[in-house]
This record gives C-alpha cells, structure tokens and sequence, in this order.
C-alpha cells in the first residue's frame, strides 16, 4: 500500500458522497436501465430502411452544417492564438491584464452555444449564420484558455535564447513558443471542430441551418427513417473528420 | 570593456547568496573558462552580464555602460552584441538549421520584418557563410530536431556569430556533449575568438579543456571567487579546493 496515503480516504469518501448525490439529484435508477429496451424496440421498428433518395439533399444539408463548424472554429482558432498570449502568465502584459484577460475568456466560454444561439436567432434572424457566431464565440473562449495553457507549459529555453539574441519581447515569445506548442494546437483545434460538428447540429435544431434543422423537422413529421438517415450521415461526416485530422497531426508532428 | 564591481545575487533571502560580491574586470580579447561545481554559480554569472539577470546589490558595466541601468531598448542593444550558447542548445523547433541561424539577426531588425522572414540578400549569404564555418553548410535545410548535440552546438554557435558579437558567452555548452565533440567545438570556438579578436567566456565543468583553451581561469565556489588566474597557475591544490566534496553541501546537487 505505499502508493496510497491516508488523505485518499477522505478524497475517497468526498467522492463518493458526491456520487451519491449526482445519482440521486439526477434521479438514475436501474429499473429504468432495463426497460432500456424499449429504446431499442424503438430504433429496430422505425429506423430502418434508410430513405437513400434523400441523401443528395442531407449531403447538401451537410455541407452548411460543417461549413458552419469549419468557419467557426477556425475563425476562434485566429483570435484565441494571440489572446492565449495575454491570457498565459508568462507572457502577459501585467498581472491585471492577465486577470483581466483570462476571465474575460471564462466569461465567454462560461454561456453554452446553445444560449448564444438562441440569442442569435432572436437577433439576426434564423440560419447558419447565427450557428457560426455561436460557435465562434464559444470557441474562442475554449480555445484561448487550453492554449494559453499551453504557453504556460512551453520549455523556457528557447525563450532565454530568444532573449539573449535581442530580439523583442514579443518577437522572442512568438518564435520560441509557437513552434513548440504547435502540433499540440492542431490537436486541440481538431478536436474543438469535431465538437463543433456535434454543437452545428444542435444549433440547427434550433433554428441554425443545415443537417440539425433537417434531424428536427423529420422528428417533428415523426418521419423517422428519414431521421435514421440524416443520423446515419453525421456519424460518417464526424468520423472522415476524425480521420482527416489524425492525417495532419501526424504530417505536422 | 567588461566590469563586475561587488556583485551580489540572492535568489531568495533564506539562502546563501548564488554570487557574493564578485569583483573581476575583463578585457577584451581574452578568453575566459569559468569553472565550479554545480550550483557553484557560473550560470547566475555568464547570465548577469547580458542583463537576464538582476543583481541584488553591485553593478556590471559593459563598454562603459551599466547592464542593469538600461532601458528595455538599450537592452535588447546590448544584447544584440552578444552571442551566447547553451548547454541544451536552445533552438527553434520545427525550423530549419539556415532558419535557426538567421534569427541571431533578430535583434537587429524590425518586427515585421522578423515576423515575416524578411532577411537581405547579405544576410542570407552571411547565414551560409556560418553554416559553412561551423561545418553544416550541407545541412542548411535539415530541421534541427534531427541534428546531433555536437551539430546542435554548432548551429548555436553559427546563431551567436550571426549577431556579429563583440563578446561570447557560453554556459556550459559542452556540458551535454561527449569528449571529443566537446574538443572539436572548443576547437571552432577557439579558431572564431582568435579571428575577430572576440572576447569569450565560458562556463565548463571540464578542466582540461579550461587549461586546453583559456587564456584566463576563473573558478566560483559557494558564489565566491576562489581563483582568477592564467591556466598555468591552476595547480593541483586550487583544483583540490574548487572541487573537494563537503559532507553538508546541499547546493551542489
Ligand atoms: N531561478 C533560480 N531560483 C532560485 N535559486 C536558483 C535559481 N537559479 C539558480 N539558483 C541557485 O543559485 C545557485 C547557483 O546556481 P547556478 O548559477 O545555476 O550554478 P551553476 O551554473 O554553477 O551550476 C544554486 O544554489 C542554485 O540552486
Ligand atoms: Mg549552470
């Protein structure tokens, strides 16, 4: 028992107190999880067959949902890059700017997308559009706060060489920084924009365009294979994501 | 044309002081092998003279000028005289070995122009002119993460003579590097001092390349200056001194 001390009891303990808590707040019950077949007995009856005449439109339909999160993320990604250096302690303006900044960023990243969507909705009217902001604001907040973490992290040694060349604080940061936490940025990019495929869809539920808006009104008409259709394409459009970023990341690494 | 009056530096006011009032003058042309035990306080030295080190109390003087009394501009200035190398190299990741080199002109150029690459025609030739120098002229567009340690050094050497120094500094650079590379690149440091006349000085752990090389020997113990002597008056006793083992010294770790 030497890898445990006797402080983990008591994180132990607290743990499970909250367990409990969750489980009974959250009202689980494992009744319920074996009439989980009645969910199943739902899918095998309405789900199949696949409606393949509508996949050219639901494609179509797909594009606006990744464009939306492509754009989104993207867009974050610019703007995060150069804020995560004010939002990072080691390269912050002052101590304030760094408050300032990090919880500016936690503020943002604090509304769920889907607030800022139905925000969007209201003001610039249904469609991608609205999608795109919501996702990009959110992303930005994330974004800012795992980079600037990053920077935190980053080796200090070339920032010391970069110093003792002369160069500009900035310059020296940008150089000996950027590099080295790069491949871990693209990584964290690729996943922010996987997620933002699933968040597209949900705001298309809700008034955002594209595959979401099409999911929403099959379940509305219960044309549900029509739905099982739509479903069946988001898997694949998060998986080619999944495998196209794994490409990259390898190739920049 | 380098002065260090009464220096002390103390990184936190429990501890004994890294370097206690150290007051040692340097001329220009002199090549200088610093030794000491780890902890010793070389680095806290080499690192005082190029201002990445404040002083507690005393004062450095380069060229007339007091490091420590200089604006943020006036010391980028002087650092741009100043080349210096590190033990672990302290390179840019991801960028080539020509690429590496051509940041030493950082402090000499404005930030636009170093953020987008922006080198003379002279400038680049000089950077192929180092690379053939050091010996790397056919590993110009390698990524430096493939190098050796002994080739890294050399890329770090051709940074520093980039920035046209009138004075190089190096802390530890062979430290991580086995015996012969170690010779070979105190071998290319040597043939660069005695080209140009540039004033060297270098932390090393090995004393036979101290003796090797130096025209002056300074040894710290405890961050005080035990000798300051030409090579030859290094005798077996001082050695006995800088490097007798103590029962109770924590610092050298
Ligand atoms: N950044 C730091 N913070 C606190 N103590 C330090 C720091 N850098 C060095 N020291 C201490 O100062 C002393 C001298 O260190 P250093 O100059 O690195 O010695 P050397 O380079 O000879 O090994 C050591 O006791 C070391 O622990
Ligand atoms: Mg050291």
């Amino acid at each position: 028992m030497v890898w445990f001390r006797k402080r983990l009891i008591v994180y132990v303990l607290f743990i499970a107190i909250a367990i409990w808590f969750s489980a009974v707040t959250a009202e689980f019950s494992f009744v319920s999880l074996f009439r989980l077949e009645n969910t199943w007995d739902f899918i095998q009856r309405n789900f199949w067959p696949l409606r393949w005449e509508l996949v050219p439109y639901l494609l179509q339909q797909s594009l606006i949902t990744l464009s939306v999160a492509f754009l989104g993320t993207l867009v974050a990604l610019c703007l995060a890059l150069p804020i995560s250096f004010l939002a990072a302690s080691n390269t912050s303006v002052s101590k304030a700017g760094y408050y300032a900044v990090r919880s500016s960023l936690s503020l943002v990243r604090s509304v769920p997308e889907i607030v800022f969507g139905l925000i969007f909705v209201v003001s610039l009217g249904l469609g991608p559009f609205a999608a795109l902001l919501a996702i990009f604001l959110h992303n930005v907040g994330v974004l800012g706060k795992l980079i600037s973490e990053l920077i935190e992290a980053a080796e200090s040694g070339p920032q010391e060489a970069m110093k003792s060349v002369g160069s500009s604080r900035r310059i020296g940061q940008i150089f000996s920084i950027i590099p080295q936490i790069w491949p871990n940025v693209l990584s964290h990019y690729f996943y922010r924009f996987e997620v933002a495929i699933r968040t597209s869809l949900v705001l298309g539920m809700i008034g955002g365009g594209g595959l979401g808006q099409s999911l929403m009104n099959y379940y509305n008409s219960l044309a549900y294979e029509a739905m099982a259709t739509a479903i069946s394409i988001i898997m694949i459009l998060v998986i080619v994501v999944d495998v196209i970023g794994g490409i990259v990341r390898k190739r920049v690494i | 044309m380098l002065s260090l009056d009464n220096v002390t530096v103390t990184y936190d006011k429990e501890t004994e002081p890294a370097l206690s009032n150290l007051t040692l003058t340097i001329k220009e042309g002199e090549f200088v092998c610093v030794l000491g035990r780890s902890g010793a306080g070389k680095s806290t030295f080499i690192r005082t003279i190029n201002g990445l080190q404040t002083l507690t109390r005393g004062a450095v003087h380069v060229s007339g000028k007091e490091v420590c009394q200089l604006s943020e501009k006036e010391t980028r200035n002087l650092r741009t005289g100043m080349g210096m190398i590190f033990q672990h190299f302290y390179l840019i990741p991801r960028l080539s070995v020509k690429q590496n080199v051509l940041t030493g002109r950082f402090g000499k150029k404005k930030a636009y122009q170093n953020l987008l690459g922006l080198f003379s025609e002279e400038e680049i030739k000089q950077a192929d002119y180092y690379l053939q120098e050091v010996g790397l002229a056919s590993f110009a567009n390698r990524r430096v993460e493939h190098l050796s340690g002994g080739q890294k050094q050399r890329v770090g050497i051709a940074r520093a003579m980039m920035q046209e120094p009138y004075l190089l500094l190096g802390d530890e650079p062979v430290a991580s590097l086995d015996p012969s590379t170690s010779d070979s690149i105190f071998r290319l440091i040597r043939t660069l001092h005695e080209q140009r006349n540039l004033t060297t000085i270098i932390n090393v752990h090995d004393v036979d390349l101290a003796k090797k090389y130096a025209s002056r020997i300074l040894a710290l113990k405890k961050g005080e200056l035990i000798f300051d002597g030409h090579p030859s008056e290094l005798t077996d006793k001082v050695y006995g001194l800088i490097y007798e083992e103590e029962a109770l010294d924590q610092r050298a770790l």
